[in-house]
C-alpha cells in the first residue's frame, strides 16, 4: 500500500529525487550489523595506507534500501580533492550488462530469438571463418570455414569465438589492430560503431562458435545489434529506454560539460607509489570528457555507483524498478540461468557471471548471485536470495587488486545477522 | 538495544549456568520418544558387557535442548570409579573443526581470502615440492616442483598434499619423523611455529588440490591463526571462542584442579580391557592433557567435556550465534557447510567438517547438510541442521574395535525421532 502510494506520487513528480533513487535505510532494520560493517572501513583504510588506491566509493543495498554508501580518501591526490559518493567512474566492462539488458528488452519485443544467427541482422557476419595460422612476419593468416554461424546467445555469453582487441590473445590482437578494431575504451577517436562492427564481421574467429568461452568484443557487436533493431543510436537507446526510466541520471558514454568535474582521474601504482595514469597517442584516459561518436556496448559507459545500483536493483526486483517495468520476471530468470554447457566450465548467464550449484562453494555469496566488474577496478555483485547488492568503485588502471573486491564481498556478508 | 542488555546481563552474571549452557529439555517436547531412546542404553550396555569399552558418555540435543545426556560404566575400571557426564576426554581430531572456526572468524575480519597461497603468510611454504621417490635405506628422497602453491582452502579441506605424521603413510611417517615434525596427538613439547616452519620445507604427498589426504593441514592453520591474530593459538581459542561460548572445560593442557576429571585410555583386545600406561603415538604420555605443555596442535591437541563440544556444534546449528554471542555470520556458516571438493575427488568435505550431501546422503540415516567427524580416542559427533539435532558419543579407547558403536548410536538417535 505504502509502495503504491509512492509509485502514484512518483508518477506525478517524475523528477523528484526520491522517486528516482534507491531509498536510504538503516542497516539494523535490514539484518545488517553496523558494528560488523566497520570491518569494511578497516580494509579500505588499509589499502589506502598501503598506497594501493587513492580512495574508493562503496555501496551496500539490501531489501531495496541503501544501507551503506561511503566515499573514502581522495579522488585526486595532487589537488587533495576528497572522493565523493556521487563521483563519476569509468565503468568499462560493467557496460556489458547494461547492453545485455537492452538486447533482452528487444528480445521481449519479439525482434529476434536467442539462437538466431547474428548474420541475419548484420550480414557481414555471414559464413564466419576460424583462424588457423598467423604468419608473424607480415601478420597474414590462414583460416578454415567455421562449423556454424554465430548466434546471439553466443554473443551474450562470450562463446562466439570473437576475441578482444588490446587485451585478448596475441594473435587476435594483431589481427584486430591491423584491421583498425579497438577495444572501444579510450581508443576510438571519432569512429562510428557500425563501421567497426562491419569490419569485425570479416575477420577470423579464435575458435568455432560455441566451443569455448573467450571474453571478447561480443557485447560491442550486440550494441550495434541494438542500433540495427531499434533504429536508434546505442547512446539514444540507453538514454531513452533505460537511463531515464530508471533514473540513472549520471550515466553516459560522454559526459555533459556540467558533470565533467565529477569524473575521477585514473591512478597507476608505480614503484609503490600512486601516480596519475598518463594518456598516450593510442589511448585518451579521459575519454569520457570527449565529444565522442563511438558507443562501445562492451566498455564505453561511465557513471555513479548509485546509478549502477539502480540497474542491479531492477534485476533483484525481477524486472521492475520504481514503477517502471523493463523486463518480465521470466526474462530476468532466463538471464540469470547458466547458459554455458560442459566442457566449458564458466558459469555465465545472459550478461552476467553467475554463482551456480557448480561454483557456489567458492564464495560466500548465495547461489543465483550475478556479478562482474570493470577494467578500472570497479566491481559489483547482486544476490537475489539475500536481496543484497554490493559495489566497490576505485579508480585504478593496471594495478593489483590485492583481494580488495573479494574481501569487500566477504566483509559485507559477514555483517549479515538476520 | 535488547541485545546489548542481554549481553550485559550475561557479563554481569557470567557464572549463571543458564546463560552459557544448552538448556535441558524433555525428549517428548522435542519430537523424540523416551522409550525409543532407551535403545541407546541397550547398545552401550552390550558394548560394556563385551568389554569393548569401560564406559561412555552420550549427549543428544535437539532444538537447543539437551534431551539425552548420560554417563555409563566406569571412568577407571581398576579403581571402580564411575564415569561422569562432565568427565574430560581427549578430543584429538575433533580439534580440527574448532581450528576451522578460528580460521573462518579471521576470514570474516578480511585477514585473508580462501584461495590465497599459505606462503603469503608463512613464507616457509613458498615453492612447494612433491615427493618423487623415497630411498628407504637412508630415508633420503627426491622431489619435483609442485605445479602450484598450497591455498588456505586446500588446508581446510585436506587437499594440500600435506600428510600425517605417525598415523599417515609409511613414507611420510618416515619423512616427518626424521625432520622432527610431530602428529600433534599428545605433543606437549616444542613450539608450533618451529615445527610448522620445518613442515613448510618438506615434500608434499601429491600436487596441491589433486587428492584428499588427511594430514597436518589444521596444525598449519593453527599457526596461521597465531600469525594473523598475534596471539598464541591457545590464547586465541580461550579468549575468542571458549569463553564467549562458555566452553569452560576445553583446553590444550588442563589446569591442575581438573586433572582428576580426565579419563584414562583403554585398549580392548580379545574380550579384555586394559588401561594404557605405555607411551602412545609419537612416544607421548597417554596422560598428556595433564602435562604443562607448550605445543598447541590445531589438528589434535584439544580436550574437553561432551557438553562443551555440543555448545560448539550448536553454534553452527544456530547459524553462527550462541547464547547472545555471534562468532560467525550465517553466510559463512553456509559456506563452511557447502561441499568444497570437486570430482575426481569424491570425499564430501566442507571447511572443517565431513559433510552429508546429495551425493552421499543415501549412506547414512542423517539428513543432507549434516556435518560430522570424530577423534582418534573413539569420540564421535554429528550435527544435523535440518533436524536441529546434535549427537555425540565419547569413549576413551585407543586402537580398539568400534563394533559399529558410533554408526548404531546415530541410527538409534534418529529412530527415536517421532515428530
Amino acid at each position: 500500500m505504502k509502495k503504491q502510494l509512492l509509485i502514484i506520487l512518483c508518477f506525478f513528480l517524475a523528477d523528484n529525487a526520491l522517486c528516482q533513487s534507491l531509498l536510504p535505510g538503516k542497516p539494523g532494520e535490514n539484518g545488517i550489523s553496523v558494528e560488523r560493517l566497520g570491518r569494511v572501513d578497516q580494509m579500505i583504510n588499509d589499502q589506502m595506507s598501503k598506497k594501493l588506491i587513492p580512495g574508493a566509493v562503496v555501496m551496500i543495498v539490501r531489501n531495496g534500501k541503501v544501507l551503506y554508501n561511503k566515499a573514502y580518501g581522495f579522488s585526486d591526490l595532487e589537488s587533495q580533492a576528497a572522493m565523493k559518493t556521487n563521483d563519476i567512474f569509468r565503468m568499462a566492462s560493467q557496460t556489458k550488462a547494461i547492453t545485455s539488458l537492452a538486447v533482452m528488452m528487444l528480445f521481449e519485443e519479439g525482434k529476434f530469438l536467442l539462437d538466431d544467427p547474428i548474420s541475419q541482422y548484420i550480414p557481414e557476419f555471414k559464413n564466419p571463418r576460424v583462424l588457423v595460422n598467423l604468419n608473424w612476419a607480415d601478420t597474414t593468416y590462414t583460416t578454415t570455414p567455421a562449423k556454424s554461424e554465430i548466434t546471439i546467445r553466443q554473443l551474450l555469453t562470450h562463446s562466439s569465438g570473437l576475441d578482444y582487441a588490446g587485451i585478448g590473445s596475441q594473435e587476435m590482437r594483431a589481427i584486430y589492430a591491423k584491421a583498425g578494431i579497438t577495444a572501444g575504451v579510450g581508443d576510438v577517436k571519432k569512429n562510428v560503431l557500425a563501421d567497426k562492427m562491419k569490419a569485425l564481421g570479416g575477420l577470423p574467429l579464435k575458435h568455432n562458435p560455441g566451443e569455448a568461452f573467450t571474453y571478447g568484443l561480443n557485447t560491442d557487436l550486440l550494441g550495434y545489434f541494438v542500433e540495427v533493431l531499434s533504429g536508434m543510436s546505442l547512446d539514444q537507446f540507453f538514454k531513452t529506454r533505460i537511463f531515464q526510466p530508471l533514473g540513472m541520471n549520471d550515466t553516459y558514454f560522454y559526459l555533459p560539460k556540467e558533470k565533467q568535474s565529477r569524473l575521477v582521474p585514473l591512478y597507476t601504482v608505480n614503484k609503490g607509489a600512486l601516480e596519475k595514469t598518463k594518456s598516450n597517442a593510442q589511448s585518451d584516459m579521459n575519454y569520457p570528457l570527449q565529444e565522442g561518436t563511438y558507443f562501445s556496448g562492451g566498455g564505453g559507459l561511465s557513471g555513479t555507483i548509485e546509478d549502477y545500483a539502480k540497474f542491479l536493483q531492477l534485476f533483484i526486483n525481477k524486472g521492475e524498478f520504481n514503477g517502471v517495468r523493463l523486463l518480465s520476471r521470466k526474462t530476468v530468470e532466463l538471464m540469470l540461468t547458466n547458459q554455458l554447457q560442459p566442457p566449458i566450465t564458466n558459469q555465465w548467464g545472459l550478461g552476467f557471471e553467475l554463482e551456480t550449484v557448480n561454483s557456489d562453494y567458492r564464495r560466500i555469496a548465495s547461489m543465483g548471485t550475478f556479478s562482474w566488474g570493470g577494467a578500472f577496478a570497479t566491481d559489483y555483485w547482486a544476490d537475489p536470495k539475500e536481496k543484497l547488492i554490493g559495489l566497490i568503485y576505485t579508480n585504478m588502471y593496471g594495478a593489483p587488486n590485492r583481494g580488495r573486491s573479494a574481501k569487500f564481498q566477504v566483509l559485507t556478508y559477514q555483517a549479515i545477522v538476520d | 538495544m535488547k541485545k546489548s542488555i542481554l549481553i550485559l546481563v550475561i557479563l554481569l552474571t557470567g557464572f549463571i549456568a543458564h546463560s552459557q549452557t544448552l538448556i535441558p529439555g524433555k525428549p517428548a517436547e522435542n519430537g523424540m520418544s523416551p522409550e525409543r531412546l532407551a535403545r541407546i542404553d541397550a547398545l552401550i550396555n552390550d558394548q560394556m558387557n563385551k568389554k569393548l569399552i569401560p564406559g561412555a558418555v552420550v549427549l543428544i540435543a535437539r532444538n537447543g535442548k539437551i534431551v539425552f545426556h548420560k554417563a555409563y560404566g566406569y571412568h577407571d575400571v581398576e579403581k571402580q570409579t564411575l564415569l561422569k557426564k562432565d568427565d574430560i576426554f581427549r578430543n584429538a581430531s575433533q580439534s580440527k573443526a574448532i581450528t576451522s572456526l578460528a580460521v573462518m572468524m579471521l576470514f570474516e575480519e578480511g585477514k585473508f581470502l580462501l584461495d590465497d597461497p599459505i606462503s603469503a603468510y608463512i613464507p616457509e611454504f613458498k615453492s612447494p615440492k612433491v615427493l618423487a621417490n623415497l630411498n628407504w635405506t637412508d630415508t633420503t628422497y627426491t622431489t619435483i616442483p609442485a605445479k602450484s602453491e598450497i591455498t588456505i582452502r586446500q588446508l581446510l579441506t585436506h587437499t594440500s598434499g600435506i600428510g600425517y605424521a605417525n598415523i599417515g603413510t609409511q613414507d611420510f611417517n618416515a619423512i616427518y619423523a626424521k625432520a622432527g615434525v610431530p602428529s600433534g596427538i599428545g605433543t606437549d613439547r616444542g613450539l608450533l611455529a618451529d615445527k610448522m616452519k620445518i613442515l613448510g620445507g618438506l615434500p608434499l604427498k601429491h600436487q596441491p588440490g589433486e587428492a584428499y589426504t588427511y594430514g597436518l593441514n589444521l596444525d598449519v592453520l593453527g599457526y596461521l591463526v597465531e600469525i594473523l591474530s598475534g596471539m598464541s593459538f591457545d590464547q586465541f581459542l580461550q579468549t575468542r571462542i571458549f569463553k564467549p561460548l562458555g566452553m569452560n572445560d576445553s583446553y590444550f593442557f588442563l589446569p591442575k584442579e581438573k586433572h582428576g576429571r580426565l579419563v584414562p585410555i583403554y585398549k580392548s583386545s580379545n574380550g579384555a580391557l586394559q588401561k594404557v600406561t605405555t607411551l602412545i603415538f609419537d612416544k607421548v604420555d597417554p596422560n598428556y592433557p595433564t602435562l604443562n605443555g607448550t605445543y598447541f596442535s590445531g589438528g589434535a591437541g584439544l580436550n574437553g567435556t561432551i557438553e562443551d563440544y555440543a555448545k560448539f556444534l550448536q553454534l553452527f546449528i544456530n547459524k553462527g550465534e550462541y547464547n547472545g554471542v555471534r562468532l560467525l555470520s550465517r553466510k559463512t556458516v553456509e559456506l563452511m557447510l557447502t561441499n568444497q571438493i570437486q570430482p575426481p575427488i569424491t570425499n564430501q568435505y566442507g571447511l572443517g567438517f565431513g559433510l552429508e550431501t546429495e551425493k552421499n546422503d543415501y549412506q547414512n540415516i542423517y539428513s543432507p547438510g549434516s556435518f560430522s567427524w570424530g577423534g582418534a580416542f573413539a569420540t564421535q559427533y554429528w550435527a544435523d541442521p535440518r533436524e536441529k539435532l546434535v549427537g555425540l558419543i565419547y569413549t576413551n579407547m585407543i586402537s580398539s574395535p568400534g563394533a559399529g558403536r558410533d554408526g548404531k548410536f546415530k541410527v538409534l538417535t534418529y529412530q527415536a525421532i517421532i515428530d
